[in-house]
């Protein structure tokens, strides 16, 4: 198997050469082909000299058609160099840099909620099918992915920090690990975590119950294995391959943030720098958020996959 | 074709002139050979005030029966970019915008409606030309003798007004909200750039105290994106930086000029002024300011996005000594003192390109740049070596050691941020969570009109926009007082004219009703 699966995830990984071609080429058409570029963003409206204003359209190559403009910067980030905003005059790297800590403990804290709760969760109703709890879950479920996060955000901060002043408002001034901070992060984690949390939840009771009409279950039983070990190493097992796809998905999308969550908690975390980016025309730095969110997806796929291998020997690529 | 025609025919018939406002539209429609209603589109930048207001409006103008109006709301880069095209694709839209003046009359009339400055090169929507409008826009600009000037401005906005190319809806006003156990008197700046002048500005004899501690935090309501004064584009990066630059003069909280870090000057002839340094003045990387630093700070504006801040009127400096200099105007003037105000005094360092201020901001205000952790705060601290020695009203060390802004984008988070103490201050908030904070005894509001207004533009390019009557009979039916109470819960004052009510003679109560009663109450 390792021979075969070395080989798949070879070719993968050359396969991701084009797709991330692709997925960039896209975007800078795109964004391109929006009103208004980083010059116009720039000047606003001011009186500016034709003369300088074409020097800074030279400077930053929007000067060139499209297409050039393209090549240019795919050349550039092949020897790994990403540039610098026209707008701050900040180095593209360090800017996201900056930004990826803050971006990963929040997605991977609402991450591993939604793992915590949802699978727990999604066992009980399963076993549990038509009685109260399942009911009670069925419920919960459906109001959490129901609930928008802004909303959710804005009562928990009402609630929670302004009424029972328990947590800040906004982050304390404190390191990324430490407690403080851990302890502010508890409302933006269970607002990103929430609708996360009952879509494992619902995956995997689901695909437990189907499971748990398996012939092999009855096997098990009559073999007289105690429902424990049925439940949670036949069925469970068996189970989880949904789950796999949708958790595996889900740390792809760590990485882009989560505008609305940040935004209301002032998270400084990607969500944000890539909107705000996008309003001011901050090619390179739009490029570079862009090819990174497709890097993570890319390998998350491929994560996924291999996981998979793993839980179901019968599968081989 | 006979039915639409005939259709067309009854609807004409149908629309009747009920008041003063729809008699001026007919009498329009008429000029241009257009039968009503006239299909035409509101178009807004996204968000829930504006597009309140362009339904209130979309209402008052189909009631009439003479238009037939929708409404298309778009990203905010996108109505920017659709407004700059507009007339030369001659798009069939009303546009509703918000325009930001300063502390001259001239910053509210001469990118909106000089016929040089038709889109794209500057924000004349409409393409709107009038050579009367013009020769008052270039006197004013060039008139040094403020009793002409004001002459010169009111006769602008009674001619602007009369032929309405766009209808003035609402003067803004700033809001400054503080915790009332911790801000001790707070100062409210009517323009959004100097909203922090409040915590320590000498030269206009203001500060600000803690009841405890001393350590002070505010907001910001977007990332500071540009510490170069050259560079500066957005309000957010002139605010945050207010506390770290100085300029030779500055426009105090009642709109007087008041010596910074010239001490004194003189006009020498029309276009030619001499200055006086203020001696002992250091910047914050301990250079001490000579008159070479006041031209070299001037003369980096030129090539960039700043550059009409100082080349709509800077011709030269001549250095006389270390602490005089002599500046020439290519021009006369008549913004001269406030212009200055918007040119910021740099080190030589920065001059010389040796050190990027895009880094870290140097200047030789009473504070330095501390950190700044993008989307999460900006941070100064107190600069020990400032010039000021004190006086009877302001002490020679700012009590305020430290100043925190907390970057905070969603508006409802800058509320709850204040009312858990979380911060002592914050601004422009939204007209109804001022209403939660009037209501509580913690909190003290400060109001007062600022150099924002609202307006619609119309399309003067495009019949019937083109006829003045129809834009005076759209702007008589601009609902301005609902829109003013129930949209922005009675923040704000009524606009009939460009130039705010900040600037007092230009703008006096009594001028603005009696251009009103002229030509907008319907009677």
């Amino acid at each position: 198997m390792s021979m075969s699966l070395g080989r798949y995830v070879g070719r993968r990984l050359a396969i991701t050469v084009p797709v991330l071609v692709g997925v960039t080429a896209l975007t800078f058409s795109f964004v391109h082909l929006l009103p208004g570029d980083t010059v116009d963003a720039l000047v606003g409206f001011r009186d500016v000299s034709p003369a300088t204003e074409v020097a800074i359209r030279t400077e930053y190559h929007l000067d060139q058609p499209v297409w050039n403009q393209y090549l240019l910067w795919v050349r550039d980030v092949a020897t790994l160099e990403f540039g610098e905003s026209p707008v701050t005059g900040r180095d593209v790297t360090t800017t996201i840099g900056s930004r990826l800590p803050a971006t990963l403990a929040l997605g991977g804290a609402a991450w591993l909620l939604a793992l915590a709760i949802g699978i727990p969760a999604g066992i009980v109703t399963a076993v549990k099918a038509g009685e109260p709890a399942d009911e009670l879950g069925r419920i919960a479920a459906l109001a959490g992915i129901a609930t928008p996060n802004f909303w959710l955000g804005l009562i928990l901060l009402f609630v929670f920090s302004v009424r029972l002043g328990w947590f800040r408002v906004i982050p304390p001034d404190a390191p990324l690990a430490s407690v403080a901070t851990a302890k502010f992060l508890v409302l933006p984690t269970i607002t990103l975590g929430t609708a996360a949390t009952a879509l494992v939840m619902r995956l995997l009771r689901s695909s437990m119950r189907r499971e748990l009409d398996a012939p092999y279950v009855a096997t098990a039983r009559a073999k007289g294995l105690p429902e424990r070990t049925v439940i949670l190493k036949h069925v469970l097992r068996n189970a989880l391959l949904p789950v796999v796809t949708v958790a595996g998905l889900q740390l792809a999308f760590l990485v882009d943030g989560a505008v609305v969550v940040e935004g209301i908690f002032s998270w400084p975390g990607m969500g944000r720098l890539l909107v705000r980016s996008i309003l001011r025309r901050d090619y390179p730095l739009i490029q570079a958020i862009v090819l990174l969110i497709g890097v993570t997806i890319v390998l998350a796929n491929l994560l996924v996959d291999i996981v998979y291998a793993i839980l179901d020997p019968r599968i081989r690529y | 074709m006979g039915v639409t025609g005939l259709a067309g025919c009854l609807s004409f018939h149908s629309v009747t002139a009920d008041g003063p406002a729809e008699e001026l539209i007919e009498s329009g429609f008429a000029t241009a050979d257009i039968e009503p209603p006239f299909e035409t589109t509101i178009a807004i930048a996204q968000g829930e005030e504006r597009s309140r207001l362009a339904q209130l409006l979309q209402d008052e103008l189909n009631r009439t029966g003479f238009f037939d109006v929708d409404i298309e709301s778009r990203e905010f880069g996108t109505h920017l970019e659709s407004m700059l095209a507009a007339a030369d694709t001659e798009e069939n839209a009303i546009f509703v915008a918000s325009w930001t003046g300063g502390w001259d009359p001239s910053n509210y009339v001469t990118m909106l409606f000089h016929s040089e400055n038709h889109t794209p090169n500057g924000l004349n929507v409409g393409h709107y030309t009038n050579e009367t409008v013009d020769e008052y826009i270039d006197a004013g600009l060039t008139e040094t003798e403020p009793d002409e000037r004001v002459e010169i401005y009111r006769a602008l906005q009674t001619e602007l007004v009369a032929d309405s190319p766009v209808s003035f809806v609402r003067f803004r006003e700033a809001t400054h909200v503080w915790d009332g156990d911790v801000v001790d008197d707070w100062r409210t700046y009517p323009l959004q750039p100097g909203s922090y002048y409040a915590v320590y500005a000498p030269w206009a004899g203001v500060y600000t105290d803690l009841e405890n501690g001393t350590e002070f935090v505010g907001d910001l309501e977007s990332d500071v994106t540009n510490y170069d004064p050259v560079k500066t584009n957005g309000t957010v990066s002139s605010q945050a930086t207010a506390l770290v630059y100085e300029q030779l003069v500055g426009v105090d909280f009642d709109g007087e000029v008041q010596p910074m870090l010239a001490t004194d000057w003189e006009q020498l002839d029309a276009t030619t002024y001499r200055f006086a340094l203020r001696e002992g003045v250091q910047f914050h990387n301990g250079e001490e300011l000579t008159a070479d630093h006041v031209k070299g700070s001037f003369e980096r504006y030129e090539g960039t996005t700043r550059e009409s801040d100082v080349y709509d009127w800077y011709e030269s400096s001549t250095v006389i000594d270390d602490h005089t200099i002599e500046i020439e105007c290519w021009r006369e003037y008549g913004p001269f003192e406030t212009a200055l105000f918007n040119v910021s005094i740099v080190p030589m360092a920065a001059i010389d390109g040796e050190h990027d201020l895009q880094t870290e901001p140097i200047g030789t205000g009473p504070y330095r740049f501390a950190e700044h952790e993008p989307d999460d705060y900006w941070r100064l601290r107190r600069f020990d070596d400032h010039w000021f020695a004190g006086d009877e009203t302001v002490p020679a060390t700012a009590p305020i050691e430290t100043v925190t802004l907390e970057i905070i984008t969603e508006q409802s988070s800058r509320q709850a941020a204040l009312e858990r103490g979380d911060l002592h201050f914050s601004y422009n908030l939204s007209p109804a969570s001022l209403g939660d904070f009037e209501a509580n005894d913690n909190y003290e509001i400060g109001r007062r009109v600022s150099g924002g207004f609202d307006m619609i533009l119309y399309p003067c390019y495009l019949p019937p926009f083109s006829e003045p009557s129809v834009r005076r009979g759209c702007n008589m039916l601009v609902p301005r007082e609902r829109i003013r109470t129930s949209i922005y819960h009675g923040v704000g004052q009524l606009a009939y004219t460009p130039i705010s009510p900040l600037l007092e003679e230009y703008a006096a109560e009594s001028f603005q009703e009696a251009i009103a009663d002229e030509y907008v109450h319907q009677h």
